[in-house]
């Protein structure tokens, strides 16, 4: 017996709330009907669908609040922090310093979407003149310029080297405007030579142990610097504890990422996947609140797949999705098209790896940050890809390009002809803005030409 | 004659490449040098990439091929590299940061990596006293050449207007843009490009070359050269200010390959950092146009 869910507007979440309300005993800080932040200026939520539990409804609110977090947090004289680019490494290192809280101003990036453009912050930058040849993230400039959407950090650290033009370009603007920010680098992630001595990291990809001391040394500079503004320590001791937080907020994802990619019908539609996975990357400013929004949502998870309950039939098209999308509401087109998801690399695989706990501390965290998918070569990151593909079951690949973004002009291509030839699947590509109405009759006719054929491909 | 290697970046010695017994190109790529267009273009790709890999994957004498990875572009061609096993290839790692001990010493092993990839592939390992001769032959030749008149001065007897070119790599289809300044009455006194006097390493130390010349190389190239990949990229920045007064530049042109985000994002600051007029000239790997031209001889009219 299968129970089938169906997704919801923001009109029908704000119309159920009251009852909701009534019925629930705990209610984190930050509950509240949907529709308020419609209110505050997010009017793309009435353009999505939503997964109609509570646990999703903390998972929006949740993600949904994180500026007004910020902002409190700023006022209660905790220290912020601004990582850039790393996606999921100096989070963990700051999150173990008291009174400290970490986020990613590059979060921005979603913001002309969930704002349908209102927030003006594409029009600063393109008056900076980063204009729309450059990746969504220029939203961040426009943020900075305008001090908009974040608080200003009290330290500003990013990643350059094997990083993206556009990013490594725009957050040399955001220094520019006055920011300072602490650059460290990260080398390309490259096989070890004969017989020089390599590491094995996370994700199963190896690199020289040259590598590996390297980022270490960069990396400790960023913990001295984050001792010296916060004046609390970071040794080896609070990283630990560090990493052992970080790492259980990475078993639950992975979990539900399992539970969704595997369970006959579908549990969670990929919309709120999508925004799960982000918070390994900061946590969402809040590392415990993150844990208890994930907590919830696993549970929820798990309670449909036994009561066999989920969305779509378990006639859906199992698809692997590489990138995340600067216009969410693509990913409720996938399910209109018959797809779920099965497999996602939206650009930080390594945050949702466990972090070595058996090495110091600091070396796991280089091993951690060396295992970033961009940092290596387009074919590595196809054959992890490849060999998810196979375990969870794949039957098609969407590879979403980044407008602008400097990686995606080879990338995908590369990417989506390893798995044809390795496994034999179609691909397609897709492309749309953060607000994309404009792109997405012809993006869904090219995801149900997707679904179709991966369908036709059954009867084989 | 010795076999050559294609290398891509400024920031490759290439003083480090002859003393291995191999004859360093850095080509200036351009449409139909290869026979087959191995990648076309598209939509986010920098025409100055797509030309170097056209011309250095089509070449027939080329022994191997240095990949400096000042920018994201270039680092992603070694997938396309790595997919032709013909041709071998080195990514070398160019650290954006710059003032830590660290980023010198992951150069310089870069460096020493550099070196084992010339050694498998047929070169021999120099002893320092030949590293040091090859480094002091090149660091005259240099000298020599800049000391040299620029290539083009416009016709007739009017006063040229001095023009400073900045920017990144040029494909051979932008070389024309030095005659049409001339032709427009103007004339090129300081070449900022990737190819131009900005990126040339600062002169040997005669005392350290002696001494460990490759870790005078590595100074000389790593810890002078500015460019706009840098983090932070400040002394690119200083240079320009510098070098437009010092060579009483009376406008600049930005010229930046399309899709070019490094060069692209500074093209604001950099205006408003220079003290004299800036025309920002986006390039797409073709041959200049009436567009060019007509915008150029604008530009210089402009400055009479």
């Amino acid at each position: 017996m299968t129970q089938s869910l169906s997704q919801i507007s923001l009109e029908d979440w704000d119309a159920r709330y009251a009852d909701l309300v009534k019925t629930r005993r705990v209610r984190p800080p930050f509950d509240g009907p949907l529709g308020r932040h419609w209110r505050d200026g997010d009017t793309r939520l009435t353009k999505f669908l939503y997964d109609p539990s509570p646990a999703a409804l903390d998972l929006w609110n949740f993600l949904l609040t994180e500026e007004d977090r910020l902002r409190e947090d700023k006022a209660n004289g905790k220290t912020l922090i601004g990582a850039m680019k790393d996606l999921g490494t100096v989070p963990v290192m700051a999150y173990a310093l008291p009174q400290t809280t970490t986020f990613y101003p590059d979060g921005a990036w979603w913001t002309p979407c969930l704002m349908e453009f209102g927030s003006g912050v594409l029009g600063v930058a393109d008056q900076l003149g980063v204009d729309e040849s450059f990746c969504p993230v220029r939203a961040m400039l426009g943020s900075f310029a305008a001090n908009l959407h974040f608080p200003v950090p009290d330290l500003l650290v990013c990643s350059v080297g094997a990083t993206c033009d556009d990013f490594s370009a725009i957050a040399q603007r955001v220094e520019g405007l006055g920011h300072p920010i602490l650059w460290w680098e990260i080398p390309p992630r490259r096989e070890p030579d004969p017989g020089e001595p390599a590491v094995t990291l996370p994700g199963g990809w190896r690199c020289p142990d040259s590598q590996v001391r390297f980022v270490r040394s960069e990396l400790e500079r960023i913990r001295d610097a984050l001792q010296t503004l916060t004046g609390g320590s970071l040794a080896d001791e609070p990283l630990r504890d560090g990493i052992r937080e970080a790492n259980r907020i990475r078993a639950l994802l992975r979990e539900i990422r399992r539970q969704v990619f595997t369970s006959k019908i579908c549990p969670l539609p990929s919309l709120e996947l999508l925004v799960a996975e982000m918070l390994a990357l900061h946590f969402c400013s809040d590392r415990a609140a993150a844990h208890r929004v994930l907590t919830g949502l696993r549970d929820e998870i798990r309670s449909r797949v036994s009561a066999g309950a989920g969305f779509l039939g378990p006639d859906a098209v199992k698809v692997y999705w590489i990138n995340p999308v600067a216009e969410l509401r693509i990913m409720n087109v996938l399910e209109e098209c018959g797809g779920r998801l099965c497999g996602t690399d939206f650009m930080f695989a390594h945050a949702l790896d466990s972090i070595p706990d058996n090495l110091p501390p600091m070396e796991a965290l280089a091993h951690m940050a060396l295992a970033d998918p961009m940092i290596g070569s387009a074919a590595d990151r196809a054959c992890r890809i490849c060999r998810e593909m196979a375990d969870f079951g794949a039957e098609a690949l969407v590879v979403s390009r980044i407008p602008g973004a400097s990686h995606c002009a080879l990338e995908g291509q590369i990417v989506a002809d390893m798995v044809a030839s390795t496994l034999e699947l179609p691909a397609v590509e897709i492309e749309a803005p953060p607000v994309g109405d404009a792109f997405l009759p012809s993006i869904k006719t090219r995801l149900r030409a997707l679904t179709e054929t991966a369908k036709a491909r059954r009867s084989r | 004659m010795e076999p050559v290697i294609l290398y891509n970046s400024p920031y490759v010695p290439p003083e480090w490449i002859a003393a291995h017994g191999f004859r360093p190109m850095r080509p200036t790529p351009g449409s139909g040098d290869s026979a087959r267009e191995i990648l076309s273009a598209r939509e986010g790709l920098c025409p100055w990439a797509r030309h170097f890999a056209n011309a250095a994957l089509s070449g027939p004498d080329t022994a191997g091929v240095v990949l400096g990875t000042t920018c994201d572009q270039i680092r992603r061609l070694r997938d396309i590299f790595a997919s032709d096993a013909a041709i071998p290839f080195f990514l070398f790692h160019v650290p954006s940061v710059w003032q830590t001990a660290s980023a010198h010493a992951l150069y310089l092993s870069e460096l020493d990596r550099l070196g084992r990839f010339l050694i498998a592939h047929g070169g021999r390992s120099p002893a320092s006293a030949d590293l040091a001769a090859v480094m002091d032959r090149y660091d005259r030749e240099r000298r020599s050449m800049m000391d040299s008149v620029p290539r083009h001065a416009p016709a007739g007897n009017r006063p040229a207007i001095p023009i400073a070119f900045l920017g990144g790599d040029l494909t051979r289809e932008d070389l024309a843009l030095y005659a049409i300044v001339a032709e427009c009455g103007g004339r090129v006194v300081l070449d900022g490009t990737e190819t131009g006097t900005r990126v040339a390493p600062a002169r040997f130390d005669r005392r350290r070359l002696a001494a460990d010349p490759l870790r005078e190389l590595a100074d000389a190239y790593f810890g002078t050269i500015p460019d706009v990949f840098r983090r932070p990229n400040s002394a690119l920045f200083e240079w320009i200010r510098r070098e437009t007064a010092q060579h009483a530049v009376r406008g600049a042109v930005l010229i930046r390959q399309v899709w070019c985000d490094l060069w692209h994002a500074e093209s604001a600051r950099i205006r408003e950092w220079l003290s004299v007029p800036m025309l920002d000239l986006d390039r797409d790997g073709e041959p200049c146009r009436a567009r060019e031209r007509t915008r150029i001889q604008a530009f210089v009219e402009s400055l009479q």
